[in-house]
């Protein structure tokens, strides 16, 4: 995706997920293509106030399922964007749900839900945050 | 004679969006529907009860909690001596149309042979019903890695009548010419036709070529016999933590989590969510969705692990029952 200027615009493209060129790819593996959209857009609801609050509970979601690599997310309400920060305070600005893996890969922070360390580190998280 | 045509594919090949197409287009027949659930929800009956097909179903049957092609064999035989009794039972009288048809959509780790085997061995069926086609359902965008490391997605396409490339219009002449290449050389002779978004169009292939077939299978011991459990979301469950959740196990573990599916409760109202490998399909909205559960089926991870994560990441998650299953 690119920079994006109008706000309007950015409201349509998370609410929209309709694959362009760019965002099919081929898996590496099996050669196979692999098609991104912004899936969770779809239940985040059509309103302004619904796509905030839906940044909202993404950035408190991920933080969380972060919680092993030690990556906040944060969502500020006046940005339509999420804010990917790691421990060392480097921060990249995402628009689109599909970026946070991209992210933590490229930052070399993946989290692998089905781990006992990182289901360790959500536990106590939770006992941290409530 | 009633006839029938069976439905087969690899699990989330599009089997259930080309039906629901399908039979759109069946409004002069009298048409019944049997839906097999490898788990025990019904969510392929929902999706197609989500579209207006119902003007012209006689009868939708679930069968839900195993695969008709082995250990709900029994209960397929008597769904459709059910069904040769009530069209006996109606009788001459009844407006059939240009003939009743009964439809069986198969689970996506059912071998359609059995199936074929029995239309032919049970008297019942053999004198009143007639085999039409067997049509299965190709992922044009998985179907090549199904093929390649799945025996049973082989097994589909060698007992196929015809061929349907789905999802074709999401991949490029090249790739579909892949497909078609590699079907051909499983199945040489079949009619291949492409399907996008549910609708049938013939498939030019420009050159076919060999196709891909370098087979390893991943399938071979039962270790990675696949295996369903059914979770009840809770309605207030966060979206957003099921989202990421199924964004991250599916990215990491493709060959792992073969098919999640069902109803999850969202800001926007209930959602169908499905996945197939690491492809998670656009959501649709769901009027007729009565219960939030999901229904993961995998293979080579033990459940305890896949409940643990889920549970943990996803609060809210509580298991409605579990299925194993020996590789059919």
């Amino acid at each position: 995706m690119g920079t994006l200027v109008m706000n309007n615009r950015l409201h349509k493209e998370m609410v929209v997920a309709h694959p362009t060129a760019e965002e099919t790819r081929m898996c590496g593996g099996c050669r196979s293509a692999e098609v991104d959209i912004d899936w969770y857009s779809v239940g985040a609801g059509e309103e302004l106030g619904d796509r905030r609050r839906a940044r909202l509970d993404l950035a408190r979601a991920a933080t969380r399922m972060f919680a092993l690599s030690g990556m906040t997310v944060t969502a500020d309400p006046g940005m339509p964007m999420l804010a990917v920060k790691t421990r060392t305070g480097a921060t990249q600005m995402i628009t689109r749900f599909n970026a946070l893996a991209r992210t933590t890969e490229r930052a070399g922070k993946v989290v692998d839900p089905l781990s006992d360390a990182a289901i360790d580190a959500v536990q106590r998280w939770d006992a941290t945050h409530g | 004679m009633v006839d029938v045509l069976i439905v087969g594919g690899f699990l989330g090949a599009g089997k259930t969006t080309w039906l629901a197409n399908y039979l759109a287009r069946q409004s002069q027949r009298s048409t019944t529907v049997i839906v097999n659930e490898f788990a025990s929800t019904d969510v392929d009956g929902t999706t197609l009860g989500d579209i207006d097909v119902t003007a012209q179903l006689r009868e939708s049957v679930s069968i839900v909690g195993g695969c008709i092609c082995c250990e709900r064999l029994d209960e397929l035989r008597l769904a459709l001596h059910a069904v040769v009794t009530t069209i006996h039972r109606l009788g001459a009288d009844a407006d059939h149309g240009s003939g009743d048809l009964v439809v069986i959509e198969t689970t996506g780790l059912a071998d359609p042979a059995p199936l074929i085997e029995l239309l032919n061995s049970d008297r019942l069926l053999a004198v009143n019903m007639v085999l039409r086609e067997v049509v299965v359902v190709v992922d044009a965008i998985d179907g090549i890695r199904h093929l390649q490391h799945r025996r049973l997605a082989r097994r589909q396409v060698q007992a196929a009548g015809r061929v349907v490339v789905a999802k074709a219009d999401l991949v490029d002449a090249e790739q579909l010419d892949v497909v078609a290449g590699t079907v051909l050389r499983i199945n040489p002779g079949v009619p291949v036709t492409a399907a996008a978004d549910g609708i049938e169009s013939d498939l030019v292939v420009t050159d076919p070529g060999p196709g891909l077939l370098a087979v390893d299978d991943e399938d071979r011991d039962s270790g990675a016999a696949p295996a369903a459990v059914t979770v009840r979301i809770d309605p207030e469950v966060s979206w957003a933590e099921y989202a990421l959740w199924l964004e991250a196990v599916t990215r990491l573990h493709p060959e792992k989590f073969l098919r999640t599916k069902g109803t999850v409760r969202t800001p926007s109202g209930p959602l169908i969510v499905q996945s197939v490998g690491s492809t998670i399909a656009r959501p649709q909205h769901t009027t007729t969705a009565t219960d939030t559960t999901m229904v993961l089926i995998y293979c080579g991870i033990e459940r305890e692990r896949v409940l643990r994560s889920l549970q943990t990441f996803v609060a809210g998650v509580s298991v409605v029952d579990r299925v194993e299953l020996t590789p059919c």
